[in-house]
């Protein structure tokens, strides 16, 4: 039988979510709610974290190659103030931001650090690193988010347009070309919000989205874990970002 | 309208799923690379893989070096 066939039938077998969809709904109960009547809140069939959610669009022919837009940040920021953990919200614009899927989605994952902000070998994000000789190796965009309530993503998403104009002359773009792809990260917290462009998804094997840009990278084995040991985080990170020649 | 998330039954709803197959929790793990200090830990966050756990430091992020040790004792530590 031809592979494209097999590989049509089992698709078939796994519901998706929605027409267009290439994220598969496993298990009904994988659905937790729905946000704004715009995004679907789920389970990821495949966390690293435990657990890990999926901000789907309703609209399941939305792509990962569009920029968030206000409803994405609604939702997100609705998400956000609905438990009292500390989460964070991520967004991987295109493929070379680190999507493996392209129905327009949102992850969001535990805050990582906070809970133990005194202990000093605690990870934590480095926005939430109070130490100037911080420093990543590649550029990003740093927005503190001051005396925002729950009503303010619209704020937010402001701000993340003005980030995006800049992302956009960081690529070669005109600022205003909303036609050409504009590779970044999104990471969302309560008090800050940093975008990060993106040159390539994958180097040497290995890959990063949003949360491996901020430190936290999956391993699926031991040989990519040996790569990213190998070659540095910092030289990978920066082979996958865009490198800040301030720095 | 407000949105409030009962996370305690989500992650009853999660382990019930991924005992039933539908989540593949463990397929894949997170390491941390960075720390205020630029230290580099690695986590395990899930039992899909059996590494030994390394700790590294890295002033303002250059290659990674350092020991490893064993992941059973220290700083290896469980999220979520």
């Amino acid at each position: 039988m031809d592979a494209a066939v097999v590989a049509s039938q089992a698709d078939s077998k796994h519901e998706k979510f929605g027409p267009g969809s290439d994220i598969h709904k496993d298990h009904p109960d994988q659905v937790i709610d729905s946000i704004n009547s715009t995004h679907i809140l789920a389970l990821n069939a495949y966390p690293v974290f435990r657990p890990q959610y999926l901000l789907l669009r309703l609209d399941s022919y939305r792509s990962q190659d569009e920029p968030m837009d206000l409803q994405d940040f609604a939702a997100s920021w609705k998400f956000l103030h609905s438990t009292p953990d500390p989460h964070f919200v991520m967004y991987n614009c295109t493929k070379d931001a680190g999507c493996s899927r392209y129905h327009k989605h949102m992850q969001v994952l535990k805050r990582p650090g906070l809970a133990n902000i005194d202990n000093s070998r605690s990870f934590r994000f480095f926005p939430d690193v109070k130490d100037s000789q911080n420093r990543a190796p590649f550029m990003y965009f740093l927005h503190q988010i001051d005396h925002v309530g729950i009503e303010g993503a619209e704020t937010i998403f402001s701000k993340y347009t003005e980030l995006l104009r800049q992302c956009r002359t960081v690529h070669g773009l005109h600022e205003n070309d909303n036609k050409s792809l504009c590779p970044h990260n999104v990471v969302l917290v309560k008090e800050w919000l940093v975008m990060i462009p993106r040159r390539r998804g994958s180097y040497e094997n290995v890959s990063a989205n949003a949360a491996g840009m901020m430190g936290m990278p999956t391993i699926p084995d031991k040989s990519s874990f040996q790569v990213w040991i190998d070659k540095g985080p910092a030289h990978i990170l920066q082979q996958l970002g865009v490198p800040d020649y301030d720095t | 309208m407000a949105f409030k998330l009962d996370e305690q039954a989500v992650l009853k709803d999660f382990n019930r799923l991924v005992a039933l197959g539908a989540i593949r929790y463990g397929s894949s793990e997170a390491i941390r690379l960075v720390d205020k200090d630029f230290s580099v830990m690695r986590q395990r966050v899930t039992f899909g893989i059996s590494l030994t756990s390394i700790s590294v430091r890295i002033p303002h992020m250059p290659e990674l070096v350092s020991e490893a040790y064993d992941s059973g004792r220290g700083s290896c530590s469980l999220t979520g």
